[in-house]
């Protein structure tokens, strides 16, 4: 497939972004429609509940989705980048099983305070798991790739099996409601929620897109890169931290939505090229759109009652990933 | 030393304990061509990652226009030496463009776009290595040799004044190995080339090294170090060394046959 220059692919992204988020805005069960959510945009609602459910419910909603699948599509192209492993994803450093295991701690929690605590405790758990796939590559080759995954593999294993035995021991209500929770939603969406991830995610896409050039570099080899001028070892650290706190941000208020990070840079290679600065806008935009449209479907496929996201995106990628090992 | 523009000084570097570069003494002077030849396994390879700054713990010192290489940044060495490697495999399709492109590197900011400037750059670039018309072409499915303009086209754009290439000539049909060395002789830079093929390196290169076993055996010009005995010594062969007819540069043909043990 021939690539989209990029005097064509920004607008149509742009266009796609806008025709997006006002479009989903319209879907949800009560009668407010596109038509109306139009008019609620350009400042003349018919009625003053409109506007709440526009502006309070369903907007706050599908720009968590837009955000979330922003995130994790740049942190998917990062990974991609860094590892020069077309299968890596934020997920294989074990960031979901870190901040699954996070929450679940959380519940032994007091009741009262977990509104509040299980995101924290994610997001520490996210870092913890990051930081370890770290401190286990850091002394030993380091440089090679394949350590680098592996060891997020096993930390992955680790983690996880801590998470089930905790939950296996405690009770069954608090179980059920972390066993939701990984499942991935974005029934959490309210602008205090934004307010913290859009700054996260920002900071991630400018950081990045400073850095693009050097990522560039490290898309031929370490030695390539380095006799170009690039320190490989700290820009791959920096490359993880910034992976690592975007990713899990969004895992904490969105809980696991798997492989948007692995499918999105992929398609946006095809469409948009290789070049880090390039396809982080495209993924970046790419990756929102999608995750917009899955929890349409998420809250639409089945009548009065919602599939968690994370199911969905999991099912799709999954496909996706043997799809293409299949290829390689 | 006015004409130095690279130096090591007792120049070792050692992996569990073995060593594998051993104590190199070498200048490499403006606008030379010196070429490295020896055995597999010499450390010919090793001795010009030492000198581009790819392997850093090294013991002794490498000077880059008479500067310690351990206390310049990796963005200063890389605006005064430029490497081809051998080969490169991409993990994802580049294009010619995106690897000729990557020469700007070392001379961009964190906030620099390329200019009207740099895009003539590369195109220049790309004209002098004959890659134009397939700037948009994915890397890996350019031949051997195209793989190698690319680099050097790349090189070009980064516009060092030295350019260390390691075996450039490996895995190329004859013509392509000629194309390769007389595109780089072009391009006026001090040149530090890994070689095998000795009758290449009689005819391209100005001075030789010689390694074997991690030690520098001979350094001095190419018609000295192309000896009956020093390759005796080096390579175990016995060889006949006459003149090239269309050089005048020394011609080695090796006796090989029945004497040559399988270990």
């Amino acid at each position: 497939m021939s690539r989209l220059t990029n005097q064509a692919a920004l607008p149509l992204l742009l266009a796609l972004v806008a025709f997006s988020i006002i479009s989903a805005s319209g879907f949800g069960i009560t009668e407010l429609d596109h038509q109306q959510v139009w008019q609620c945009m350009v400042g003349e609602c018919s009625k003053s509940i409109y506007q709440t459910i526009l502006f309070e419910v369903r907007l706050p909603r599908v720009l968590l989705g837009f955000l979330a699948g922003f995130g994790l599509a740049i942190a998917g192209v990062l990974m991609q980048n860094v590892t020069r492993n077309p299968l890596a994803d934020p997920y294989l450093f074990g960031i979901v099983s870190g901040a699954g295991l996070g929450a679940t701690l959380a519940t032994l929690l007091p009741e009262s305070v977990q509104f509040i605590s299980m995101p924290i405790a994610a997001f520490i758990g996210a870092l913890a798991a990051v930081s370890l796939v770290l401190m286990v590559v850091m002394n030993n080759n380091w440089r090679q790739v394949s350590h680098l995954l592996l060891a997020g593999v096993a930390v992955s294993f680790l983690l996880s099996s801590m998470t089930s035995f905790i939950l296996y021991m405690g009770d069954a209500f608090s179980a059920n409601r972390v066993i939701f929770w990984l499942m991935g939603s974005l029934t959490r969406a309210d602008d205090k929620t934004l307010l913290v991830i859009a700054p996260v995610i920002i900071v991630s896409l400018l950081t990045s897109l400073v850095l693009a050039r050097q990522l560039d570099a490290l898309l031929l080899s370490d030695e390539s890169a380095s006799t170009l001028g690039v320190n490989v070892p700290r820009l791959r650290v920096i490359i993880l931290i910034i992976c690592a706190a975007s990713t899990a941000v969004i895992v904490s208020f969105c809980g696991g939505i798997g492989f948007v990070g692995l499918m999105i840079p992929h398609i946006a290679r095809t469409l948009f090229g290789i070049t880090t600065a390039r396809l982080l806008i495209a993924s970046g935009l790419l990756g929102g759109c999608f995750l917009v449209w899955v929890d349409v479907a998420a809250r639409t496929i089945l009548t009065g009652q919602e599939i968690p996201i994370g199911v969905i995106t999991s099912a799709m990628g999954s496909v996706f990933f043997l799809a293409l090992m299949r290829k390689m | 030393m006015a004409n130095s523009v690279l130096s090591c000084k007792q120049l070792s570097w050692h992996v569990n304990n073995k060593r594998i570069v051993s104590e190199i003494n070498f200048v490499l002077n403006k606008g030379e061509t010196v070429g490295i030849v020896g055995p597999n396994g010499a450390g010919k390879t090793t001795l010009l990652k030492c000198l581009s700054s790819q392997i850093k713990n090294i013991d002794g010192h490498v000077f880059l226009h008479g500067h310690n290489m351990q206390f310049m940044p990796a963005k200063s060495i890389a605006k005064h030496i430029s490497v081809v490697s051998q080969q490169e495999s991409p993990a994802f399709n580049l294009t010619v463009q995106d690897i000729v492109q990557m020469g700007l590197i070392p001379h961009k900011g964190l906030f620099e776009r390329d200019t009207e400037h740099d895009r003539i750059k590369i195109s220049r670039a790309l004209a002098q290595v004959e890659l134009t018309n397939k700037n948009q072409q994915l890397f890996s499915t350019l031949s051997g040799g195209e793989q190698q303009r690319c680099l050097i086209a790349r090189a070009i754009v980064q516009s060092a004044d030295i350019l260390i290439m390691d075996e450039p000539t490996n895995h190329l049909d004859i013509y392509y190995q000629h194309q390769i060395l007389q595109l780089v002789k072009k391009l006026n830079l001090t040149l530090l080339i890994t070689i095998h093929d000795l009758n290449l390196a009689a005819q391209y290169c100005d001075r030789l090294l010689i390694m074997k076993d991690g030690e520098l055996l001979a350094d001095n010009s190419t018609s000295k170090v192309l000896s009956k005995s020093l390759l005796k010594e080096t390579f175990g062969l016995d060889c006949h060394i006459d003149e090239n007819p269309f050089t005048n540069k020394p011609r080695i043909t090796f006796k090989g046959g029945s004497h040559v043990q399988i270990d």
